[in-house]
């Protein structure tokens, strides 16, 4: 079979076995890897009322066609799971090696089922794949796991790639991920949490001989050019130079910065987070994915202030905005060590970004004093009371026990006011470090989302492909409602190409091009498109069996609480929403009442199968 | 020069760097082309690879002539001179080694983009050797040859690839018109480009002897001064 390796690794951890499963072409070509292919194990082998911590949940870790070729973007892997924070289905993505590695291993993917009596994980290598011992990596955090693992086997950096669930994950930590390639992050719905519950603390894959067979290695070689081009010319080269670590200035100034916890829109200090001043000040280095020639991803010291000396990675601009503005703490080098301290100890910066902010200002209003947080002073931008909240989340400690469930279960049990000071949706799962009363599009797109995360992009690069409104008005709700129904799917393309956003930026026409190159499939543009809905349809079908329902699909009071201040003050999303709602499930093709995709749109996307 | 395929991530970012074109993609790694390339370092200095994976060791006899030749920073171990030749005819006003009645010549062979084997510079080096040209003791190519009389170079070099070579010599005037007939032809089976330049002391007068036989040989002429070290002022007696 051309672009894939023809089979997964299959591995039950109740009995302590791995084996080799073959993959059908028809099943590929329908779902084509990562995303698709895991909602499809997810629907046929996991009972969608069984709860996410049943041995009987399934994690599938997936690269696709593309994984394994030089196309920048391609050592990406995807989780599918049933996630802890929504219980229903999961994808989220991981850049770095992985994906590369285990595909010249032979592996398409991974499916873990089953739960382990004692520690293990699992060591992919040339020519086949063990089950080992894992109780020496017990409590030893996600970059600790990865440099033991390698010093174990006897490998040297980038000749292997780790992923890893830290404390967090071990001790279940709803919103616990798995991190890897010094900091790389599947982080969403709690895929960690779902590792964690299995014992299953790591995968790592050694680089191994590429015997990859493409129909048109040429034709990939020359995409592979033209996809870098590409991003240095997205955005006049914005990503491709800087990564996101010049977001926080412009994510202020559109007033889409979350700051203080959404109490206000305004952090003057934004500047000094601005990646042109942080990148030379703190000794900066690339530090690459397999493929991709951007500046992206960068390692780098801290050179000034109380945490001068310490190592990381660089912040995303997400770790920037949670430990950032967000806390209300103004020292980018604090904000270096406590994304790096949340990402070593395994846990989803977004939400514990909003955990963090909603008990400062829980702090701040007598909602939670210090004796109920085992003696930490919450004060607004208090650096290291954050660090030892963190730690006592990752290990379930004092009231870190109750925030280890996300914000959403913490303010319920707290009761009171203070459930409308949190940031969620009545889902489960919570936004992405953005303030979203600042970006409609990907508000609506958090709490209809069916992956727990966002599924959609309003920077689509094919405008007229996928329909999108333009030019587009970010504030007008008949827009937003027709990018979000328009665009569904453009994302989750990427996720079951296993692409990284940053590199293709959902260039639909080039992933064909690629997907055929690499399968020799021929497949239309049209037929792409229809697998990114397909996967998101078919992840919806889950959820509403596995309960959901639509009023469920609500913001929390403060997510779509009008903006007291800044530029987007005057734009309150919350009288529209019902309106935005009703015209989002007409374009998508689902009953308003139960949710359900209506026939037609199931039989469009040939899922009949998955509605019995 | 080398890359780790183990730690490559084929981000192709060297491959512009080359001045011999010799990194090329192959089973998803980088690869260097071991034959074409000159060890001249342009890829490891750029700083260009994100993970550091471009290899340099020094490599042993006859290799070793490959970095001294293409990388103007060493030094000829053996001439203790620096890149590829002399200081030829730039400092002829202090030096004084061209005098009245000769012609000082070099020949640069290779370009970056092409390069030059020593297979090539043997060919020219007979024929200027056999015209009765003298090769200058230091240069590094003269260091090269097996026999100065004959201009033959050692057989042992002559495959190796280096970014450029040069030539220098001096012969008596009066062999002109030979030496340049004879380049002619021997050019037509040297397999990369190479240049020649002369040098030839004016006459009191101002008059240039050289103008003449050029003009005889039609070929066109442009006279250079390539005191490029520094025009200095007349020292030596010529």
């Amino acid at each position: 079979m051309y672009g894939s390796t023809g089979k997964i690794l299959r591995v039950d951890l109740t009995q302590g076995k791995v084996w080799d499963e073959a993959l059908e072409e028809a099943a590929l070509r329908k779902y084509l890897g990562g995303t698709g292919l895991g909602a499809k194990y997810l629907f046929e082998e996991v009972d969608p009322k069984l709860d996410w911590s049943d041995p009987k949940n399934i994690v599938y870790l997936g690269s696709g066609p593309l994984g394994g070729t030089r196309i920048p973007g391609c050592g990406t892997i995807s989780f599918t799971t049933k996630g802890a924070m929504t219980n229903g289905a999961t994808s989220t993505q991981a850049n770095g090696n992985f994906g590369a590695f285990l595909k010249w291993c032979g592996y398409d993917g991974i499916l873990v089922q089953g739960a382990s009596p004692s520690w293990k994980y699992i060591y992919v290598h040339e020519g086949g794949a063990e089950l080992r011992d894992a109780s020496y990596l017990q409590d030893k955090d996600t970059w600790e796991t990865e440099d033991a693992i390698k010093e174990e086997l006897g490998y040297k950096e980038r000749t292997m790639s780790v992923f890893s669930i830290g404390p967090a994950g071990e001790n279940l930590v709803r919103f616990a991920g798995v991190f890897g390639d010094r900091g790389h992050a599947a982080a969403h719905n709690g895929v960690g949490a779902v590792l964690g519950s299995k014992k299953l603390k790591a995968f790592a894959a050694a680089r191994a001989t590429n015997k990859l067979q493409f129909v048109d290695a040429d034709k990939l070689g020359e995409i592979a050019k033209k996809t870098t081009e590409g991003a240095k010319a997205f955005g006049g080269g914005g990503v491709f130079n800087w990564g996101t670590s010049r977001v926080v200035p412009g994510a202020e100034a559109g007033g889409w910065l979350p700051v203080k916890n959404y109490l206000t829109d305004i952090f003057p200090e934004k500047d000094l987070f601005d990646g042109a001043r942080v990148r030379p000040l703190f000794q900066s280095k690339n530090y690459p994915c397999y493929g991709c020639a951007s500046h992206h991803y960068e390692l780098m010291t801290v050179t000034e202030g109380p945490y001068a000396g310490y190592f990381g990675k660089e912040p995303e601009y997400e770790q920037w905005a949670s430990w950032g503005p967000q806390i209300y703490q103004t020292d980018p080098g604090a904000a270096v060590m406590l994304s790096n301290e949340c990402d070593r100890l395994g846990m989803d910066t977004n939400e514990a970004g909003w955990v963090v902010g909603w008990v400062m200002e829980c702090y701040e209003k007598g909602a939670l004093k210090k004796k109920d947080l085992d003696g930490l002073e919450m004060t607004w931008g208090n650096v290291e009371a954050t660090r030892a909240l963190l730690k006592n989340i990752a290990h379930r400690h004092g009231y870190g026990n109750n925030l280890a469930e996300g914000v959403k279960r913490a303010a319920e049990k707290l009761g009171g006011e203070a459930v409308n000071w949190a940031i969620f949706t009545d889902r489960g799962n919570t936004p992405r470090g953005h303030d979203h009363r600042g970006r409609w599009v990907e508000m609506l797109d958090t709490v209809v989302s069916n992956t727990g995360t966002l599924e959609t992009q309003m920077l689509v690069k094919n405008k007229k492909l996928w329909n999108m409104p333009d030019p587009m008005d970010i504030f007008n709700p008949e827009h937003v409602v027709a990018a979000e129904a328009n665009s569904k799917g453009s994302m989750t393309v990427s996720d079951c190409l296993v692409q990284c956003w940053f590199t293709s930026f959902n260039d639909t026409e080039t992933q064909t091009e690629a997907i055929n190159a690499a399968t020799g499939w021929n497949m239309s543009l049209e037929e792409v498109m229809k697998v990114g809905r397909r996967a998101v349809t078919l992840m919806r079908i889950y959820n509403l069996k596995a309960g959901l329902t639509p009023d469920k699909e609500k913001p929390s009071p403060r997510y779509c609480s009008q903006s007291v201040d800044g530029p987007n003050k005057d734009k309150p999303i919350a009288p529209h929403w019902e309106k935005m709602m009703d015209r989002y499930y007409q374009l998508m093709g689902w009953d308003r009442k139960t949710g359900m995709p209506l026939p037609e749109t199931i039989k469009e996307l040939g899922l009949e199968d998955f509605t019995k | 020069m080398k890359i780790d395929g183990d730690i490559c991530i084929a981000c192709e970012a060297c491959l512009p760097y080359c001045p011999m074109e010799a990194i090329n993609m192959k089973d998803n790694v980088a690869v260097i082309d071991q034959d074409e390339c000159v060890d001249c370092g342009v890829c490891l200095k750029s700083g260009v690879c994100p993970v550091d994976c471009i290899i340099f060791e020094p490599a042993p006899w006859p290799r070793s002539l490959r970095t001294t030749f293409s990388d103007p920073r060493t030094e000829h171990k053996e001439t203790k001179i620096a890149g590829r030749g002399t200081e030829e005819m730039k400092t002829n006003d202090v030096t004084g080694r061209f005098k009245r009645g000769w012609v000082g010549m070099g020949c640069e062979f290779g370009r970056p983009g092409i390069g030059t084997r020593f297979r090539d510079v043997d060919k020219v080096a007979q024929v200027l050797a056999k015209h009765g040209a003298e090769f200058e003791p230091k240069n590094p190519v003269t260091f090269l040859m097996k026999d100065v009389k004959t201009g033959k170079i050692r057989e042992d070099v002559l495959n190796e690839k280096v970014l450029s070579a040069i030539i220098e010599c001096i012969f008596p005037i009066e062999k002109f018109k030979d030496v340049i007939t004879a380049l002619k032809e021997v050019a037509k089976e040297v397999d990369t480009v190479f240049s020649v330049e002369c040098i030839n002391r004016a006459d009191p007068d101002g008059s240039y002897p050289l103008r003449k036989l050029l003009v005889d040989l039609g070929i066109p002429h442009y006279i250079n001064g390539k005191q490029n070290v520094s025009l200095g002022r007349p020292l030596a007696e010529v």
